[in-house]
């Protein structure tokens, strides 16, 4: 068996052959994925190592227009746990034993927490695993040394520093303000799409960022939200850190600069507490319901501008409470009926009946459609004896009543603007009965169509989350109600009844205290409908000015003097004592149940309400605005309203005994620009430690720089 | 062209001139980059942090140092010698492999080495350069008799039923190219030829049908074939192979044309790419060094490997032809299946890259092979002599 040297090197060249088929496949190969296939490839092996690491920015302040800070970020003390650290040196017995020591130190220094609860934390699945959870907020800072000195007894535990929401002037205007909370899955999805998150600023979210709940926080989230700070990692198959990439520093959200004027707003929610404290002590009559008087609402607006300038409800909550997480106990007690809902914003919220209130809406629309006037059922100056009951005079068989009922018993006879004076029911049913049910099938609607154009019955647009649209009743109501089976009659079934009632702001009319107290000033402002604004503008944090807040104006009803001023006037007289005397003397004149108010020098135009609920003590209101011109009483400044305020006190009886005087004392300090300056906790603090020592020290009580608080 | 000798009497020709510099400078400057590569490979995050391990790289320049020596050794050891040592050299490799498999350490799942004062040794290494001797010794007689055949085949099969054994799939393949190979250069008969590579072939497809080979191997072998979604339903531990293949082609493709640079590797220096150091040096070239620097390397081997082609298509004596051709095969193989494993064309098999992967059995059995292969270049000239 031998072979000649021709097929032997045949053989070799076939060796060789296959051996160059190979490296041509290797040079074809590496071709393909370095040059074909390499891009592809490039974008996945950087997919693959690059982790982003968020930081959240600070949120932007919160301050009133006159640069007050209302919220502000405080740095605290974190602790905090890598997780991956802690899976990679401790065994599960191990990790449960230094959830007890840690919580003994954490405790220790002073801020008491359970090892279940770090646990709980830790295990959190809505954490990623580069996040360092934090276990423990606001700390004491001799942590950082200890745990620092510690790491093989708390491996993964770091102390590292956060901002958080701190509130100086504690509760005050806390619904206003609104809270933060971690972020949820919904809020998440609709954040991701508003953002565009390919931009260089996109504000996105990680799990459990920090994000507004409630009040300006919530409308104003995409303003005073920073934009995260984000670390690229390297990291390798481990998932271990190579090396940082890039780090790009967070941007502090920007500043919001609120309407509100925080002395103002702190003087309407102590009159306002008042005034419903005040209420509480009355004594109901024997089978009437008791004055509960736990809730209420005021607000405060520039009717020149729609600027809220203050806006209270009341019971409130202290919105530092829901910093660093709120326990389901406080949270249960914030949202409780038996405690009236504190979190609740009834200034925007709360939907109420307006009573007596209502009667500018029905002589608006009397007088702008002619009920009122020359041609119309009345004149201007027509008088009407009021004595205490009306009869409707076109009394059939469906409509079930015919005669409607006041409080007033006597006689008296009232033209327009004493009817508003003393609050006549009589002249108002009278209005709504023969002056506008009568009207052809449309025109019929005119005090709905008149409370309409004023904006009730919807949102006043003031940049406030969850805002109530409150309800004016008319036939397509009753339609509504009917067919969603919560009513017995359709809109056929509105009956003059319906009418001669809503006149005077009962049946099934509801109103929010803005909405209110927004009507109002458009009749103060001579007829433009604003939609309130709540900020005046917004800056980054060193004050470059990022927008501005213009007046918005839904719609210029451009009032006729022949319109507004018989209002006007009915309101002036509503506070003063004369012939006849008002609804609310007592409130404006009488310091001992009210205030000594300067009608002379900055006339008060305003209207009691009091709307009847069934086994409920009555709804308190009164909207009154100044200062204005009184002709009769020799004013003439031309003056403008500057400032309109509603208040609303549930179940707490008569607008002219408790919500007045609520209304007359905040006017009152702002009228003679007697707001006292609102101290900040820590001014408190600081002046009650002097105080206090200066006692035991046997000096007289330090003097703080101004009034006392 | 063959040289001009002038022969004087008994006068020596000078090294340079009857050792090949080509094949020597092509194995220098692959051993050189493989070093840099591995250092690449193992130096750790370099983040600072930890301090920059330069330990394989050590060890590595210590083993091209030693393989350097050897290969001299090997170049000028007397090929009379050479042929009576193959006996004891096999006999030595029968007992080694005998001897890992009742005291070799467990690496990767292969009972492959001996642990011994920090380094470890792969008998089955050496045992290729062991096998190429006693087939070229067996088969190189002028005359092929069946018995000679026989033997050869007999005793190629003893080491690999050992090999198996391990088991190391991967080194057995190397040892079945050797085989082929050697017997295609072998004066065995055209038709013979075929007859072996039907049993060949019917012996591996027999394989694969039977339970020989564990459902995991068998599953590694085949996993390279795979679509991305025909990858995500396997079983984790067969998914690993997978990852690993895929995160090696990922490196060379992040590589693109002109490379991230040395030691700026995301893949490499994030330790995506397993036994990156070993067996998938290549993709840290790929990634490191991209198309220019792989396609260099690959032009080197062909380079080195057509050397020692030539070496033995000019090899006047069959004990050095077949010798060549046994060294030809054993690198090509080596070369073609691990790049070819870490570009995703070939199967994950652990078989080193030859002088580019870290490891000393391996340095050194490639280094020696090479020693040989210019042991043959330098007869060439004796025989040209004599």
């Amino acid at each position: 068996m031998t072979l000649g040297e021709d097929s032997r090197q045949l053989r070799l060249r076939m060796l060789a052959f296959v051996g160059l088929t190979l490296f041509g496949a290797m040079f074809a190969r590496l071709w393909y994925l370095q040059a074909l296939e390499s891009e592809a490839l490039q974008a996945e092996a950087l997919g693959n190592v690059i982790q982003p690491i968020f930081e959240q920015a600070p949120r932007g302040r919160i301050l009133d227009r006159n640069g007050r800070v209302l919220v502000d970020n405080r740095v605290v003390q974190v602790v905090t746990v890598d997780r991956q650290v802690l899976e990679r040196s401790l065994t599960p017995d191990e990790k449960s034993t230094m959830f007890v020591r840690l919580a003994e130190a954490i405790s220790r220094s002073g801020r008491l927490t359970k090892a279940s609860s770090i646990k709980l934390s830790v295990n959190d699945s809505q954490y990623g695993p580069f996040d360092e959870i934090p276990v423990a907020v606001d700390v004491d800072p001799s942590l950082l040394v200890f745990l620092g000195e510690r790491p093989d007894e708390f491996p993964g535990v770091m102390v590292v520093q956060r901002t958080i929401r701190t509130y100086p002037y504690g509760d005050l205007a806390a619904h206003l303000l609104g809270y933060v909370g971690p972020i949820t899955q919904s809020e998440m999805k609709s954040a991701d799409s508003r953002i565009d998150p390919t931009a260089v600023d996109a504000k996105t979210y990680q799990a459990n960022d920090e994000t507004g709940k409630s009040g300006v926080e919530r409308s104003f989230e995409d303003d005073l939200r920073g934009v995260p700070g984000v670390r690229l990692l390297e990291l390798n198959a481990r998932r271990q850190v190579v090396r940082e990439r890039s780090s790009t520093p967070p941007i502090p959200g920007n500043d919001l600069w609120l309407t509100i004027d925080i002395d103002l707003q702190a003087v309407v929610e102590q009159q306002l507490a008042d005034g419903l404290g005040v209420a509480r002590k009355q004594t109901a009559e024997p089978d009437a319901p008791p004055f509960v008087a736990s809730a209420g609402a005021a607000v405060a607006l520039d009717p020149r501008n729609g600027d809220v300038l203050a806006m209270a409800s009341y019971p409130t909550y202290d919105p530092s409470e829901f910093v660093n997480g709120i326990s389901q106990r406080l949270f249960e007690q914030v949202t409780s009926k038996a405690n009236h809902i504190p979190v609740l914003n009834r200034a925007i919220q709360g939907a109420y009946p307006p009573g007596s209130t209502f009667k500018l809406v029905t002589s608006y629309a009397a007088l702008s459609r002619g009920v009122i006037g020359p041609d119309g059922l009345l004149g201007i100056r027509d008088r009407y004896v009021d004595t205490g009951t009306y009869k409707y005079p076109n009394c059939v068989e469906e409509s079930s009543t015919c005669n409607f009922e006041s409080p007033f018993s006597g006689s008296r006879d009232v033209d327009l603007r004493d009817a508003i004076t003393v609050s006549s029911d009589p002249y108002f049913y009278r209005i709504g009965g023969e002056g506008f049910w009568p009207l052809p099938k449309g025109e019929d609607e005119g005090i709905q169509h008149a409370a309409r154009e004023l904006g009730l019955g919807s949102d006043t647009g003031v940049q406030l989350p969850f805002e109530r649209s409150g309800v004016v009743p008319d036939r397509d109501f009753f339609d509504a109600q009917f067919d969603a089976g919560v009513a017995i009659r359709d809109g056929s079934q509105w009956y003059a009844g319906d009418t001669i009632q809503l006149a005077i702001g009962q049946g099934d009319l509801l109103l929010t205290p803005i909405q209110l107290a927004n009507a109002y000033a458009t009749i103060a402002n001579g007829g433009k409908v604003h939609q309130p604004n709540i900020a005046t503008k917004i800056t980054t944090s060193d004050g470059t000015l990022v927008r501005e807040f213009v007046p918005r104006v839904l719609r210029d009803l451009a009032l006729d003097d022949s319109v507004r001023q018989p209002i006007i006037d009915g309101l002036l007289g509503v506070p003063r004592r004369g012939i006849p005397s008002g609804t609310a003397q007592r409130a404006f004149n009488d310091p001992n149940f009210g205030v000594a108010f300067p009608l002379a020098n900055w006339p008060v135009a305003g209207k009691t309400g009091t709307a009847q609920k069934k086994n409920e003590a009555d709804t308190a209101l009164f909207v009154g605005f100044g200062p204005n011109d009184f002709p009769a009483l020799g004013v003439n400044a031309g003056y403008e309203p500057e400032i309109v305020m509603a208040a609303v006190l549930e179940e707490a009886g008569f607008g002219g005994s408790v919500a007045a005087p609520v209304v007359a004392r905040s006017l009152d300090a702002f009228a003679t620009d007697s707001l006292p300056r609102v101290r900040t906790t820590d001014e408190l603090d600081r002046y009650y430690s002097d105080l206090v020592a200066s006692i035991v020290a046997g000096d007289s009580a330090p003097a703080i720089d101004e009034a006392s608080p | 062209m063959m040289p001009t000798i002038h022969r004087g009497d008994g006068e020596r020709d000078p090294w340079w001139l009857v050792l090949d510099p080509i094949l020597i400078l092509s194995t220098a400057a692959i051993t050189a980059i493989g070093v840099v590569l591995v250092y690449s490979a193992t130096r750790g995050p370099a983040n600072g942090i930890v301090p920059v391990d330069r330990s394989f790289l050590d060890r590595q320049m210590f083993f091209a140092a030693l393989g350097g020596v050897l290969a001299v050794v090997a170049a000028h050891i007397d090929v009379r010698r050479l042929r009576s040592l193959v006996p004891v050299g096999y006999l030595g490799l029968i007992v080694l492999l005998l001897a890992v498999l009742a005291f070799g350490a467990k690496v990767s799942g292969a009972r492959a080495w001996f642990q011994v004062a920090g380094f470890t040794f792969q008998p089955s290494e050496p045992g290729k350069v062991i096998l190429i001797l006693a087939l070229a010794r067996v088969l190189s007689s002028k005359s092929m008799t069946t018995a000679r055949l026989s033997a050869g085949i007999g005793l190629a099969i003893l080491p690999i039923a050992l090999i198996l054994k391990q088991p190391d799939l991967g080194t057995v393949l190397v040892y079945l190219a050797i085989i082929a190979a050697v017997l295609i250069a072998s004066n065995v008969p055209t038709r013979v030829l075929f007859l072996l590579a039907l049993v060949a072939l019917t012996g591996v497809v027999g394989i694969f049908r039977s339970s020989v080979l564990a459902s995991y191997q068998e599953a590694r072998l085949t996993v390279f074939l795979l679509d991305d979604a025909a990858l995500a339903k396997l079983d984790p531990s067969v998914a690993e192979y997978a990852y690993n293949a895929k995160q090696s082609q990922v490196a060379i493709g992040n590589g693109g044309l002109t490379g991230q640079g040395l030691f700026q590797g995301t893949q490499t220096s994030s330790n995506l790419v397993p036994e990156q150091q070993t067996d998938f040096i290549f993709s840290v070239a790929g990634e490191e060094l991209g198309f220019r620097g792989a396609a260099a390397i690959l032009l080197l081997y062909l380079l080195m490997v057509y050397r020692i082609w030539r070496a033995a298509i000019r090899a006047p004596d069959p004990f050095d032809r077949l010798l060549s051709v046994g060294v030809v095969a054993m690198l090509m193989f080596q070369i073609f299946q691990s790049v070819g494993m870490t570009t995703g064309i070939m199967p994950v098999t652990g078989i080193p890259l030859p002088f580019l992967s870290y490891g000393g059995s391996s340095m050194i059995t490639s280094m020696v092979a090479v020693g040989l292969v210019l042991g043959v270049h330098r007869r060439r000239y004796e025989y040209v002599r004599s």
